[in-house]
């Protein structure tokens, strides 16, 4: 006897709020009798697991997707089946059986395109207009490498800030902003670890090593049930597992960082280990110059690095393990000797930065409709910043050496321990339920300054600074992605999270919904919404663009953060001339409360209070449009993305408690990208991106004023926060890629133009000495060019 | 503290790229309007600053002696006194110098509303407006007898002393605290050859809740020491321990003269007021900090104006 499921919704009031109740009950009935069709879809060439694929019955279009893990399961009725097995520059396969019990059937997919007439009527349910999610997007790894970059490193994130609906901070930043949120409300996901801290180099660059990645998926807005902890994003990016065919190695030299991989089979079709790493190196080569030409010898080091390592275990066709690491790190410092008459000195300072993930998985198929996933992660972030002087003298006559030594250091970060369960239950092809639970222990270092004077008058060695606070976070989730009819698909779901601190706990439930409705010739119009909230905040100070972040737990005094967000939008695929696009517009409206900022006048170093003490809670708001057309396939592909927003802030001790845009409110934002494969071997690639000026205080007037203490200053005022916009920004990328078949292998020739127009974008400005305004601008036209190889 | 942050920015800007260069940015032309600045205390005669804005790119030297400006004291809506320009442009590099002092003779009353008006030709008139509170709270037993006269060695003259008071003086506070009100103490000669004691700096001793307000106690406040308040009764003796460790300036002449204790009842409006400026003026050039907007309650203008009230009393 087969199972259905009737859906109520209940709306119900408490405490002031609605919620939104789902019941799934279960109703018997006898219908005809199915069989489930599951197993693991890969790469044929590297055994790599495909993530979303596509797979359906070419008779009844019932079809299923690959899971995170590239997992699927395909219920249909007994009988001749053909199903057709598809993803994203790979042919497809169709598979023509007779499904008379529950089989298990792994495919590997041929990576190219197989286009004729018959991948064209058979590839309906990959159309945008099928899925139920809306605001979410995957960028394919190979897009990433093809993108003209800054200096010839290609980078995941700055591919991310040429979407809709994502912006970009300042010039060169890596961090994200998305649909008006801050830059701590993108949970950023590395093989299902959280990653604090996505940048290196002061923000210039990604903590992404693309030639290790395998998937990236960004969610914008419609999270579904199994997302939570942040308010405006998700970048979830799992990592390459080895290939388990054979070992290969690729990697590139840049102009300021080389990068290898190597990956391979430690026993064939069962064992692969993958090992990635990255490395700049101009501190190296600037070495010898840099202690030539200061007279004090001084040594520089400027440098970051990745390493990302996997090992990937089939233990058997049920089970898998992986153990997966990332380490980077950013390490900007100097050190000097420097003598006269008797006394040596030492001076040395510098800043860093990184972060350490692990994760542990375990895979299972329990049976061919169950899915386990179970995870044990471990993420850690530090940020340290320090100095130190010493002095040594001989005392003469006596011959005592004496010395004295003074050290400065701050550090702060946040070191998280977890594990996490999930299961992918697919009981009939037209549901898709998940469901799973976790928790995570949070432990977090508010800044700690440490001081060690050491001379002849006194000895200091102490620290000032909050104590480290731990927190434990968890959370339970359940959504189900239910076809109801022909035309109406929902993503129905409920998170329900909870964070113990301090005492304190605070307890969230966050209902989600997202639905598509099928209209004429392909139409879709797409609705969701979602409630999420945040455990955690991020201070990071809007002035001087530094990778001071701090990570501090929600408190009673700062309570978590909360936001709702509904979106509308319509998507269709388009076919102009044999040429195949999709379109999607989608409006949205999100409002955020307890959003945090600094106080005016807090001081991020300041020790005379509490982190607590240097920040408000307010509110947010932002809404927006979003227009997005892309072509994927073909000799040119590309897109091109708009983006008309708005998004305020609102706090009571902050611009006298009226609204003031948000220093990342960009009216219009707009990009367009495009590659053009001129042959087989070259490529030519461009993008070019326009954004409203960010909004910044400026003085635009200024008055005495009389101080307490009777002293006349000079105030520098302006009407409101953030009253001025800085000059626009845009800017042309370029690059042309030459690819060779060698005997070894394969190399590739990079070579590009970042700014080809050499437009001088603002990176700050300010007010100088003469009353004249100057504008900073960061990068001119820089060239750039790489030798990639593969083998 | 300063040292690390240059370190940053050394760091940061060494690294970097950068291409500068002046710009035609689109500030907006700014109108100049009238500031004002006014805290009037009941019992006591009006004071108000006035100067005028200026555009931020322009220079210090911009700012003008608005000398000819009417200031007019309106109390419940009817003008009772105009206030007159107060030449101390020859105190113009002394420590406390003020631009634009405008005093008047009508002593201001507790529980009346007042409008300061400026009007000059240049400038759109603008004004403020405020009330003054009543001051409940007695200052009474002061008792000055650990009070002592010390001495130390002039830095200008070896051989020559100067001479100063030293030791603590107790007194009692009593009386109902008024929500949202702040109360400031300050303590000074009668005479007012020193604005008041220099104590050893310390961190202002807070009090945030009327029941918390230690008894017997001894303190070591800045100049000015604040008790912010909430309903309930005030009934507390305090110490404060003047010159601990000898004056280090402006030193009496008169020794003989009563201890003045000075209790400014203070609007919450004036209390967040002065903490901006004190924001403004400690953030000053750090790039690490937000920038500062103070609250501006002048219509027409900008600046602010305020009443309080004040109970003075003697120790003679």
């Amino acid at each position: 006897m087969a199972v259905n499921y009737l859906l109520i919704i209940l709306l119900i009031k408490m405490k002031n709020k609605y919620y939104l109740i789902f019941f799934c009950l279960l109703t018997g009935s006898v219908f005809s009798q199915k069989n489930t069709l599951s197993g693991y879809l890969t790469d044929k060439l590297t055994g790599e697991q495909l993530i979303g694929a596509t797979i359906y019955n070419s008779k009844t279009y019932e079809g299923t997707t690959t899971n995170a893990y590239g997992f699927y399961s395909l219920t249909m009725d007994t009988g001749k089946v053909s199903v057709v097995f598809n993803y994203l520059g790979y042919q497809y396969q169709i598979i023509d059986t007779i499904l008379n019990q529950n089989m298990s059937i792994n495919i590997a997919l041929e990576p190219g395109e197989r286009i004729d007439e018959v991948v064209i009527k058979v590839k309906p349910n990959t159309k945008i207009s099928e899925s139920s999610q809306m605001s979410e997007i995957s960028v394919p790894v190979k897009v990433i490498k093809r993108m003209p970059a800054i200096l010839g490193e290609p980078d995941l994130i700055k591919t991310l800030q040429l979407l809709p609906g994502v912006q970009s901070g300042s010039e060169g930043s890596a961090g994200f902003y998305v649909r008006g949120g801050g830059p701590d409300q993108n949970l950023v996901l590395l093989d299902g670890a959280p990653l604090y801290n996505t940048s290196h180099l002061f923000g210039f660059f990604s903590t992404f090593n693309p030639d290790a990645l395998n998937n990236v998926k960004l969610v914008k807005g419609g999270f579904p049930a199994r997302y939570g902890g942040r308010l405006s994003s998700v970048l979830d990016v799992s990592m390459k597992e080895g290939n388990l065919k054979k070992w290969n190695a690729e990697g590139g030299i840049g102009l300021i960082s080389s990068r290898l991989t190597v990956q391979g089979p430690i026993i064939k079709d069962k064992m692969s280990l993958i090992l990635s790493g990255r490395r700049t190196y101009y501190d190296i080569l600037a070495a010898p110059f840099i202690a030539s030409a200061t007279p004090r010898g001084t040594r520089a080091a400027f440098y970051f690095y990745d390493l990302n390592a996997k090992l990937n275990y089939k233990i058997s066709d049920r089970d898998r393990v992986y153990i997966s690491f990332y380490n980077g790190k950013d390490k900007f410092g100097f050190k000097y000797k420097d003598s006269y008459d008797n006394v040596t000195s030492k001076t040395q300072a510098g800043i860093g930065w990184g972060n350490l993930t692990s994760t542990l998985r375990w895979n299972r198929i329990l049976n061919e409709k169950l899915f386990m996933n179970v995870c044990l992660i471990s993420s850690k972030f530090k940020f340290n910043v320090g100095a130190s002087e010493e002095y040594s003298w001989t005392e003469t006559p006596s011959g005592n050496l004496n010395k004295e030594r003074f050290e400065i250091d701050y550090s702060s970060g946040i070191d998280d321990f977890g594990g996490k369960v999930d299961f992918d239950w697919i009981p009939k092809s037209n549901h898709f339920v998940k469901f799973g639970g976790g928790v995570t222990n949070h432990k977090f270092s508010t800044g700690i300054f440490s001081f060690k004077i050491d001379d002849s008058f006194e000895t200091i060695d102490t620290a000032i600074g909050s104590k480290p606070v731990s927190s434990i976070e968890s959370y339970v989730y359940i959504e189900d992605d239910v076809k109801l009819t022909k035309k109406l698909k929902l993503n129905l779901g409920a998170h329900l999270s909870g964070l113990y601190v301090q005492e304190n706990f605070f307890p969230s439930f966050q209902p989600r919904l997202s639905a598509r409705y099928l209209l004429k010739n392909d139409w879709a119009i797409k609705s969701s919404y979602s409630q999420m909230r945040q455990f955690i905040h991020l201070l990071t100070n809007e002035r001087a663009g530094l990778p001071t972040d701090l990570w501090v737990p929600a408190t009673d005094r700062v309570k978590p953060e909360d936001s709702w967000q509904v979106a509308l939008g319509v998507a269709k695929p388009l076919k102009i001339k044999k040429h195949e696009f999709e379109i999607s517009i989608e409006a949205y409206y999100k409002e955020m409360n307890n959003v945090i900022s600094y106080k005016e006048g807090a001081d991020f170093f300041g020790i005379n209070e509490s982190w607590e003490d240097k920040v408000e809670s307010g509110w947010g708001q932002t809404y927006g449009s979003e227009l997005f057309v892309q072509k994927k396939f073909g000799k040119l592909s590309g897109w091109f993305g708009y983006t008309l927003s708005w998004s305020n802030r609102k706090f009571a001790n902050i611009n006298q408690g009226e609204l003031y845009p948000f220093k990342y409110d960009r009216r219009h934002d707009m990009s367009i990208v495009l590659t053009y494969d001129v042959s087989d071997n070259i490529s030519f690639s461009a993008n070019w991106v326009f954004g409203s000026g960010q909004a910044l205080s400026l003085p635009e007037y200024q008055y005495i004023v009389n101080s307490s203490t009777g002293s006349s200053i000079t105030v520098g005022q302006a009407e409101h926060k953030n009253s001025y916009r800085m000059p626009n920004y845009h800017r042309l990328d370029c690059g042309m890629t030459f690819k060779k078949e060698k005997k070894w292998g394969e190399r590739t020739w990079n070579f590009g133009f970042y700014n080809a127009y050499n437009r001088l974008n603002p990176f700050f400005v300010y007010i100088n000495y003469l009353g004249k305004i100057n504008q900073v601008s960061l990068f001119p036209i820089i060239p750039s060019i790489s030798y990639n190889f593969k083998f | 503290m300063k040292f690390l942050r240059y370190i940053i920015l050394f760091t940061v800007i060494g690294f970097n790229i950068s291409c500068e260069k002046e710009i035609d940015v689109d500030l907006p032309d700014h109108v100049a309007k009238i500031t004002i600045q006014c805290n009037l205390i009941s019992g006591e005669l009006p004071e108000a600053t006035v100067s005028h804005s200026i555009h931020s790119v322009n220079s210090r030297d911009d700012f003008k002696v608005l000398s000819d400006a009417e200031v007019v004291l309106f109390e419940n809506s009817v003008p009772v006194d105009t206030l007159k320009y107060y030449d101390n442009t020859s105190d113009e590099y002394s420590y406390g110098f003020r631009l634009g002092v405008f005093k008047g003779d009508y002593i201001v009353q507790s529980e009346k509303s007042y409008k300061v008006q400026v009007n000059h030709k240049n400038y759109e008139t603008a004004y403020g407006e405020t009330t003054c509170p009543t001051n409940f709270i007695e200052i009474s037993e002061i008792d000055v007898s650990g009070l002592k006269i010390d001495s130390m060695e002039s830095y200008m003259e070896e051989g020559v002393f100067d001479y100063y008071r030293t030791g603590k003086v107790t007194f009692k506070l009593t009386g109902p605290l008024n929500n949202g009100f702040h109360y400031y103490i300050s303590i000074a000669d009668e005479n007012r050859e020193v604005d008041a004691f220099e104590l050893i700096s310390q961190d202002p001793l807070i009090v945030t809740d009327g029941n918390n307000i230690s008894e017997d106690g001894t303190i070591y406040p800045s100049d000015n020491l604040h008790i912010s308040s909430s309903n309930g009764n005030l009934n507390t003796v305090l110490t404060i321990d003047i010159n601990p460790q000898g004056a280090w300036s402006d030193f009496e002449k008169d020794l003989t003269d009563g201890i003045e204790l000075r209790l400014e009842t203070q609007s919450e409006e004036y209390y967040q007021f002065i903490k901006k400026v004190e924001e403004y003026e400690n953030s000053e050039g750090n790039p690490f900090t937000e920038m500062v907007f103070l609250p501006n309650n002048i219509k027409g203008g900008y600046g602010f104006i305020s009443g309080g009230a004040v109970q003075k009393k003697n120790s003679l």
